[in-house]
């Protein structure tokens, strides 16, 4: 009797049954989901700040003829006024084929006779260490050749930039009804926990244990289930990103993989926050 | 070591389970708590292990009258109380040893520090050859034994035991009344609520008996 026993690791809690498969599943499922709000959000983000830089990079200057002037004769007082502008990298007059291969789609292949009035196109490239007066260089178009129109894409921009803080909402809502989803399944876990093991409660608080002592080896299980079951939920949706990455090369890199990390992280912090408030006010409002 | 003075008890909005008791128990004492069922000797006990808190009058356990005390220090003062239930109250899922240990787990205490006097005294109580069994698997004996040693591990300065043979057959009762009186030889204070008159007839220790919401004290009956 008097041999040394290797040391107990019991648990004081029986871990059956306080969270069972039905809760891991859920944590999982609802990490799964969360990553991809994450991850679809910051894929959408990274692509409209791509589209969104295209689009102020690409500017044009539309020169259509007037009454007293052709198209072609009020191209070298805009070319003039372009090369005096600051702010502008390049200066770049579409030919006529240019032309017609923007306007191919839509008209179609071989529609396009040779006598249709077509504008004059020059593509400008503003500078980006630069800031670039759009509404005083379209002014001062206007002002030298009446026919030219500065056209800065601004309507596209809006829309981009709409369409991304859109998708920027919707991810953050769908991110907190996960949020919300699974701090309350977890809380009703927790519950259920305290109710199927009150008798083991009583047992704990009669031979002196204290609240937080409790509250511990609840907080200790709940959090242990929960990251087991999130990293789960993060790999799956590491192996979602990892096929759509044939579709979008960057959802399979590892930097856009690695920002998904917080996700599991996050849900054992909720777990841990909505057990401790729980289990401490539950035990406090015994004697 | 335990006072009540006027102490009343009801549960909610309940009728007075406990009316006006007045009852002082020395340091080292044994007393029998008798009563016939439903007198309120198990909420009396619950009053004195600290399970409830009276509705009226002063409840004071080793010195510390009970209302004033914080959950933090009912939490220490539980710690020096050993409760024997009738139903055991064992943990299902944890082996004899862990059972027995769970006091000195909670106050804090090592492993290495308590281990020796577990095994001692689960060889004491007769259960050395079940340190590592589940509850479950022992008999109504050998479950009352593992909660008796539960309730001294932690050396407890007062010892409340409600209705402890309820459960076992009648020699083993027995045998775990002298356990009992082998503890309070040694300065333990017992409180043993009983139905069992074979009991306090065997035992010369005073006797409460508790009835209609009163206690009174009955002289302790020849020892047979």
């Amino acid at each position: 009797m008097s041999d040394m026993r290797s040391p107990s690791k019991a648990s004081i809690l029986p871990p059956k049954s306080l969270a069972g498969p039905a809760l891991m599943a859920v944590t999982m499922v609802m990490t799964f989901l969360a990553c991809l709000a994450l991850g679809s959000t910051l894929l959408v983000d990274r692509a409209a700040s791509r589209w969104l830089t295209r689009a102020t990079s690409a500017m044009s200057v539309q020169i259509v003829e007037t009454v007293t002037q052709s198209a072609e004769e009020q191209v070298p007082a805009v070319l003039r006024q372009l090369r005096d502008t600051p702010g502008l990298e390049s200066v770049k007059v579409l030919g006529k084929s240019d032309l017609i291969s923007l306007l191919e789609p839509w008209l179609g292949e071989g529609n396009i006779s040779e006598d249709l009035p077509l504008p004059v196109l020059i593509e400008i490239t503003p500078d980006e260490k630069q800031t670039l007066n759009t509404q005083a260089l379209a002014a001062e178009l206007k002002a030298v050749a009446p026919g030219a129109r500065l056209d800065t894409h601004g309507r596209w921009r809006q829309t981009l930039e709409t369409t991304a803080a859109a998708l920027r909402l919707i991810a953050v809502l769908v991110l907190t009804m996960v949020t919300l989803a699974t701090g309350t399944v977890i809380l009703f876990a927790t519950r259920a926990g305290l109710l199927a093991n009150e008798e083991i409660l009583h047992v704990l608080h009669q031979i002196g244990a204290q609240d937080s002592f409790i509250s511990r080896r609840f907080e200790a299980h709940f959090t242990g289930s929960t990251l087991t079951a999130a990293l789960a939920g993060l790999f799956a949706a590491w192996g979602f990103f990892y096929v759509i990455s044939a579709l979008v090369l960057e959802a399979g890199s590892l930097p856009f993989l690695v920002t998904l990390t917080p996700v599991p992280l996050g849900a054992v912090l909720i777990s841990w926050v909505v057990t401790r408030i729980y289990v401490m006010r539950r035990l406090k409002s015994g004697i | 070591m335990i006072r009540l003075d006027h102490v009343s008890l009801r549960y909610e909005d309940g009728p007075e389970v406990l009316s006006d008791i007045n009852l002082h128990l020395a340091e080292g004492s044994f007393h029998f708590l008798t009563g016939p069922s439903g007198a309120g000797k198990t909420s009396l006990l619950k009053l004195i292990f600290l399970a409830h808190r009276a509705s009226a009058g002063r409840v004071s356990v080793m010195g510390h009258d009970i209302s004033t005390l914080t959950r933090h220090q009912m939490s220490l003062t539980r710690r020096h109380i050993g409760v024997i239930f009738q139903d055991f109250r064992l943990i299902d899922h944890l082996s004899v040893y862990d059972n027995v240990a769970l006091p000195l787990k909670i106050a804090g205490q090592r492993e290495g520090r308590y281990q020796k006097d577990v095994l001692e005294l689960l060889q004491w109580v007769g259960l050395g050859t079940h340190v590592d069994a589940l509850p479950a698997t022992l008999s109504g004996g050998e479950k009352q034994r593992a909660a008796i040693a539960r309730a001294v591990i932690a050396r407890p300065r007062l010892i409340v035991a409600d209705e402890p043979t309820g459960n076992v057959d009648p020699e083993m009762g027995l045998r775990l009344i002298r356990l009992l009186d082998q503890l309070n030889k040694m300065g333990t204070t017992i409180l043993l609520a009983t139905h069992d008159q074979k009991l306090w007839t065997h035992f010369a220790h005073p006797r409460l008996h508790l009835e209609a919401g009163k206690v009174r004290l009955a002289p302790p009956l020849e020892a047979s």
